[in-house]
This record gives structure tokens, C-alpha cells and sequence, in this order.
């Protein structure tokens, strides 16, 4: 039994069963903060990001509008198409990891479009069917992207680019060693076959983030139930989370490198198959580990007060403000739900 | 038919192909500017090259190793195996980067502009082997030839804003009118092959747009003639707007064609490998799985505006340069082809890993 802080809910953001309307949420599966406690959503299904106060007030969104006012996918600067992946830098910039687009965008802190880099394939600066998910920076300016399955198989790898979008390395690959990810699942030969484009499985790694601390790369490995640290260079360190944590997905850290990590809820062995199971306390979908993966407290749907949406609505994204480390933004369904941890 | 006199005005890059600043290594497609300029995808190197019109290089963009040979890349101004490129009234620079599955637009200067496009079979996406073909139309709309997808067939031609929003598509897959790729079974490419490797049948590839053609209608949402060179269907279709029905090119004349070009005055050029006969049927047994392509093979043909055709352009002298006669499949050929702006009787023609610039008297 953990003995943690407090936990305290303080809002939910937007309507249970979603919507396109300016601070309506369909599938927010990635956030991250600014530096002033701002709060950017991947808005996934709505193929927009969304910039909202850390009150849930709409200020602006990215993304295209289609013939009939509502948000649209789109392939031009400015436009995505179905993704998870979003990251703010130490400068405010915007990264969206551009899912079904294959590639990365860059946006200043007002959002007007700077770069994009990265396209479909299982070549060096290339990514998986499902297109990039995590996104992480360092204080040289380097760009880490995590990378999906390809049909050919496994990217299953953490890419590092330049402050241009230059390929500079990758490290990992499909397996269950240490430094490699996502080697749960067999790897079958070409993952979209049945399930068609985007097709998430086998995942990892997702999240990434870089510490403020040790500055290690924190990668979650999704399939294997770990965080694995790799340094800079992408030399495997550490994995921590093991037996504490699973299916962890958007990962993000607090100034003392804590590390919040986003879970499924669901029992691996019956994760996607059937009904998905009631949701009980030992299916927890947010832990906070310490930087040496000592398990601190954790948001499970007892501190949800029935905002947990167990109807097969995702939990995977997490953000803590840069502004006000004890709040913690989380996705439950189409929400976003605001907690206060009382460290 | 008595065809033009053709003769050989210069030819730029080396023989045996190279990365240096004076050879090319596969320059698949070719443009000229308004400046009497040449550019040139330099499909093999992974660039972009810009040629004065003596052949003298004004700028190169595209990604480099540590040891400054040309790779592919993914970010902006890097390129992965670009197959055709076009210029707009201001000569600013359209690329397919086709491994990439995206549209590069560029200034005149090389500097970047804007970029769209990925993988993938929705609005705005391009299927496995990238966008193959773009020209500008009289609006300055962008046309880009679409190629097949993992899903199946993507084989339409995609129109976009100068700015990348994607505006409508036409086209489909089969062999009727209108559609493209249409002669080889269409499987589930790209499943065994994966983006970008798949051999999928190749549907619309160059194209071509006659802005000073004679029809121009209001009644035409596509005022100019819009020809499209249908790889897999051995023709090439001149698009007319949506209510003429569209001309078909080239019958028993052409076969594989992939970039067109057209005067003013309505000739249309096109590059391919032409009436190699028969043409799946001729394997060096040698080489297993490897075409083997008659001398004679490729040359350029030219029809009138309304398909009749006119001669062909091509000398046995630069097809003895060629490195064809073993052929290293069907991408290793001289698809590259433009008409100087300034001079139409200017053609530059992509012979394996050279350019010719011929002068074609009529």
C-alpha cells in the first residue's frame, strides 16, 4: 500500500462523449505544458491542437477546417492527420508529432508554423505506419521522436534530429532486452495487414522525456511494462517501473525529475479483447515514480470521482505544469481531467 | 510521317554517373524556366540542381553525409529519390519527393517555401511510390500524379493550392476513360513491399499542361489541356475539362511513358520506353529479373496537340552513350525530358545519367 500525497480533483475539461467546438475534446492523447502553465492538446480525432488555459478556457487551435466548418484532417503545414504526439520546448515551441502524416511539425509559441521533417518508411529520419508518438528535447536543441511498427515489421526506435530536423541517430529496435522495445508481442511480419493504417500494435516506445536533472532520456516501452533511461547517446542505462507500472503510455516529469506515467487500464489478458473489464484499483492509469522508479502515488478511478470513462474511452496522456507543478493534467475518454497533488 | 531534324547540342554530366558538382546520377525529371534555366531532380544523388542554360550549376539543394556525398533525408530541402519537378509562372521550384510522399516548393534562389503531402491514401496523401509527376496549371493550381498504395490504388491526380491545401482529385484506377494503371492486376501492393518499394502498377506519371491552348472555356473547370502520361495504360490522356471526353494518346506508338512536355503551339513530347516489343517478354537470361531493352528502345515521341504523331526526337549516337542495352529495370532510363521556355526547338532529354539538350527543327 502506497502512502502518497493527497490527490484532489479539481475539474474536468470538456464533455464525456467529446465534440469539435472550441474547448471540446475528441480523443486527447497527448498534452503538454508552456512554460506559463498553458495546457496543449493533441487533439487527435479532431486532427487539431488545442491550446487551453490551465482553467479549460479555449484560446487557439491549429489544424484544418473542412467544407463544413468542422475540424479536418490535411497534409499542408499547419494540418494533421490523426496524432498523439505533442511536446513544448524549453523556449515554448510547439512539436506535434504528425501521426498519420509520418512526420514532425514545429511551431513557435504563437503558433505560426516553423518546420516539419520526417516522412513514412523504416529509413533513418523515417517512421512506422503509425507515425511518430513521444516527443522529447534537450538543451543542445535535439529533437527525440519515438517511432512506430512499419508493415515491414519493427521501427520500434527512438530517432534523434537535429534543431533542424536533420537525422542524427536511432537506438532500440523490436525486442524485450534491455534498450529495445516493445518485444512483448511477437513481432509478426507486417503489422496494418488486418488491422489497416495506423494500426498501434505493437507499441513502443511512446512517451519520451528528457530530466531536468540527470538529463537521461526517459522512454516508456508500452508493451514490455517498463521506462527504460537510455543517455544521450541512446546507451541503455536502466529500466524502472517494472511490476509497478503497466502498459505505460504519454510519460512526463516535474522539476525533481518525478516521472508521471499514463497507463491502459486494462489487464494485459484481456487489453482489446471483449469488454473491457470493470475498472478497479489495482487497474491504475497514472503512477508517479521517483526518478529511481520508487512508486510515489499513484491516480487510479477512485480519485476520478466517476469522471473515469472505462467505456473503452483511453488514458493516455499526461501533463504536468511548468507553472504550478502540483496540478496534473490527465485524458480520461474525451476529457481532460485537472487534479491537485498535495505533496 | 517525316519527323524533325534533330542534332546534338550539348550533353551535360558523366557517363557512368557520380555525385560530383558536374555529373548526375539518374536525373529522372526535367524542367526549364522562364530564364532559359534547366532544373533537374537528380533523382540517384537525392537533389535538386539548378543548370544556367550553358549547363553551368547555379545551385544544389538536397541532403549530405558528414563527407559531402548527396543522401536521402527527411527534413526540410532534403529529399528522398525525387521523380519529377515543374516550375511555376514565377519559376518558383515544385519537387515530388517522391520517397517521401511529399511536394517541396521552392524559390527561384533554392530557398525553401512551403511543403505538403505524406503517405497514404486520404485527401492530400500519396500512395507508396510517391508522387510521380506536378505541373502548374493556367491558375497556378498544382497537379500531382498519385501512385498506388498499400491499401491498393491510389492512381488519380491530386490538384492543391500553391500553398498545399488540398483542392479536388480526378482519376482512377482501370483502363477506361479517365483512369490510369489500369493494365496489371492491381494487388495489394506495398503489403509485401512496403512504402516506397513496392512495384506497383504505375498509373499517372508526367504531366503536362497547355496554358495557351486554344479551347479554353468557361464551361471547363480545367481550362488548359491537361496531358497525363499513363504509365501502365501505354497512352497518354489529354484532359479537356470535365464535359469533352478525353483524348487518348499514342496507341501502338508509346509504351511506359512517364514525363511529358508541351510547346505552346500544342506539340506534345513524351519520354517512356516506346514500342519495345514484346515488351515483358525479353529477359537477358543472364540476368535474371532484369529487362533487357533494345537500343532503339527509348527515344522521345511527339504527337500533335490532338494525338498524331509527328516523329520522334533522339539520335543512335547519344543512345549508344546509354547504359540501357542491359537494363538495370525499368527506373534506370532517360524519363527526364523539357522544353527550354525561351527556345522550343531546345529539348533536354535524360539519357541514363547524361542530359542532352538537342536542338528539334521542324
Amino acid at each position: 500500500m502506497v502512502t502518497g500525497p493527497g490527490i484532489e480533483l479539481l475539474s474536468a475539461f470538456g464533455p464525456k462523449q467529446g465534440g469539435h467546438l472550441p474547448g471540446q475534446f475528441h480523443n486527447p492523447e497527448g498534452l503538454a505544458s508552456d512554460s506559463r502553465g498553458r495546457i496543449l492538446v493533441a487533439d487527435e480525432t479532431n486532427h487539431r491542437v488545442q491550446r487551453i488555459s490551465p482553467d479549460g478556457e479555449p484560446l487557439w487551435s491549429l489544424g484544418a477546417v473542412g467544407a463544413d466548418g468542422r475540424p479536418s484532417h490535411g497534409t499542408a503545414p499547419g494540418q494533421f492527420f490523426m496524432f498523439r504526439g505533442i511536446g513544448v520546448d524549453a523556449d515554448d515551441n510547439l512539436f506535434v508529432g504528425d501521426s498519420w502524416n509520418n512526420r514532425v511539425q514545429k511551431f513557435d509559441s504563437v503558433g505560426s508554423f516553423r518546420m516539419m521533417f520526417g516522412s513514412c518508411g523504416n529509413k533513418p529520419g523515417q517512421f512506422g505506419g503509425a507515425g511518430p508518438n513521444g516527443l522529447a528535447f534537450d538543451a543542445d536543441g535535439h529533437i527525440y521522436v519515438s517511432d512506430t511498427h512499419t508493415y515491414l515489421g519493427g521501427n520500434n526506435r527512438v530517432q534523434k534530429f537535429d534543431h533542424r530536423g536533420r537525422f542524427v541517430a536511432a537506438f532500440g529496435g523490436h525486442g524485450e532486452e534491455p534498450g529495445r522495445f516493445a518485444g512483448r508481442s511477437p513481432l509478426r511480419g507486417r503489422y496494418g495487414h488486418e488491422i489497416g493504417r495506423g494500426a498501434t500494435s505493437p507499441e513502443g516506445p511512446y512517451g519520451l522525456a528528457v530530466g531536468p536533472i540527470s538529463g537521461h532520456l526517459y522512454a516508456s516501452d508500452t508493451e514490455n511494462n517498463r521506462i527504460q533511461v537510455f543517455d544521450l547517446q541512446g546507451n541503455f542505462l536502466r529500466s524502472i517501473g517494472g511490476g509497478a507500472v503497466f502498459q505505460p503510455r504519454q510519460i512526463c516529469l516535474d522539476s525533481r525529475e518525478n516521472i508521471y506515467a499514463a497507463g491502459f487500464h486494462c489487464p494485459p489478458d484481456v487489453a482489446g479483447i471483449g469488454p473491457v473489464v470493470p475498472v478497479g484499483p489495482q487497474h491504475r492509469f497514472l503512477w508517479i515514480l521517483s526518478k529511481d522508479g520508487d512508486l510515489l502515488a499513484t491516480i487510479t478511478a477512485d480519485e476520478a470521482d466517476g469522471m473515469f470513462d472505462h467505456a473503452g474511452g483511453r488514458h493516455h496522456a499526461v501533463a504536468v505544469s511548468r507553472s504550478d507543478e502540483g496540478l496534473v493534467f490527465i485524458q480520461a475518454g474525451h476529457r481532460i481531467l485537472k487534479f491537485r497533488v498535495h505533496w | 510521317m517525316d519527323g524533325p531534324r534533330v542534332s546534338l547540342l550539348a550533353s551535360w554530366g558523366v557517363i557512368e554517373g557520380g555525385h560530383g558538382a558536374s555529373a548526375f546520377r539518374n536525373p529522372s525529371a526535367l524542367a526549364a524556366d522562364h530564364e532559359g534555366n534547366l532544373l533537374v531532380a537528380d533523382t540517384g544523388n537525392h537533389r535538386i540542381v539548378k543548370l544556367d542554360p550553358d549547363g553551368r550549376r547555379l545551385w544544389a539543394v538536397g541532403a549530405e553525409d558528414s563527407a559531402g556525398r548527396p543522401r536521402r533525408g527527411t527534413a526540410q530541402s532534403e529529399f528522398d529519390s525525387p521523380q519529377a519537378i515543374t516550375v511555376d509562372f514565377e519559376d518558383n521550384v515544385y519537387v515530388a519527393d517522391s520517397g517521401n510522399c511529399r511536394i517541396q516548393k521552392f524559390s527561384p534562389e533554392g530557398d525553401l517555401l512551403t511543403l505538403f503531402g505524406s503517405w497514404g491514401n486520404a485527401p492530400g496523401q500519396f500512395g507508396g511510390d510517391g508522387p510521380l509527376g506536378i505541373a502548374v496549371d493556367e491558375q497556378g493550381r498544382v497537379l500531382v500524379s498519385d501512385s498506388h498504395t498499400a491499401d491498393g490504388g491510389n492512381h488519380r491526380v491530386q490538384m492543391f493550392t500553391p500553398n498545399g491545401d488540398y483542392l479536388e482529385h480526378f482519376g482512377s484506377y482501370g483502363t477506361g476513360p479517365r483512369q490510369f494503371g489500369g493494365a496489371a492486376p492491381i494487388r495489394q501492393y506495398g503489403f509485401d513491399h512496403g512504402p516506397g518499394i513496392g512495384p506497383g502498377p504505375i498509373g499517372p506519371a508526367g504531366i503536362a499542361v497547355n496554358i495557351q491552348a486554344g479551347h479554353l472555356a468557361e464551361e471547363h473547370l480545367r481550362g488548359g489541356t491537361v496531358y497525363v502520361a499513363d504509365c501502365d495504360n501505354d497512352r497518354v490522356i489529354g484532359f479537356r475539362g470535365r464535359t469533352v471526353p478525353p483524348l487518348h494518346i499514342g496507341a501502338g506508338e508509346i509504351f511506359r511513358p512517364r514525363q511529358v512536355a508541351v510547346e505552346g503551339n500544342g506539340r506534345v513530347y513524351v519520354s517512356g520506353v516506346h514500342m519495345h516489343e514484346p515488351p515483358m517478354a525479353v529477359h537477358d537470361l543472364n540476368r535474371p529479373g532484369k529487362w533487357r531493352l533494345e537500343a532503339e528502345a527509348r527515344w522521345v515521341s511527339v504527337f500533335s496537340a490532338y494525338g498524331t504523331p509527328l516523329g520522334r526526337v533522339g539520335l543512335t549516337e547519344t543512345h549508344d552513350l546509354m547504359r540501357h542495352r542491359y537494363g538495370a529495370g525499368l527506373h534506370a532510363h532517360g524519363y527526364g525530358l523539357a522544353l527550354n521556355r525561351l527556345d522550343e526547338s531546345i529539348v533536354y532529354v535524360q539519357g541514363d545519367h547524361l542530359i542532352f539538350s538537342y536542338r528539334v527543327e521542324w
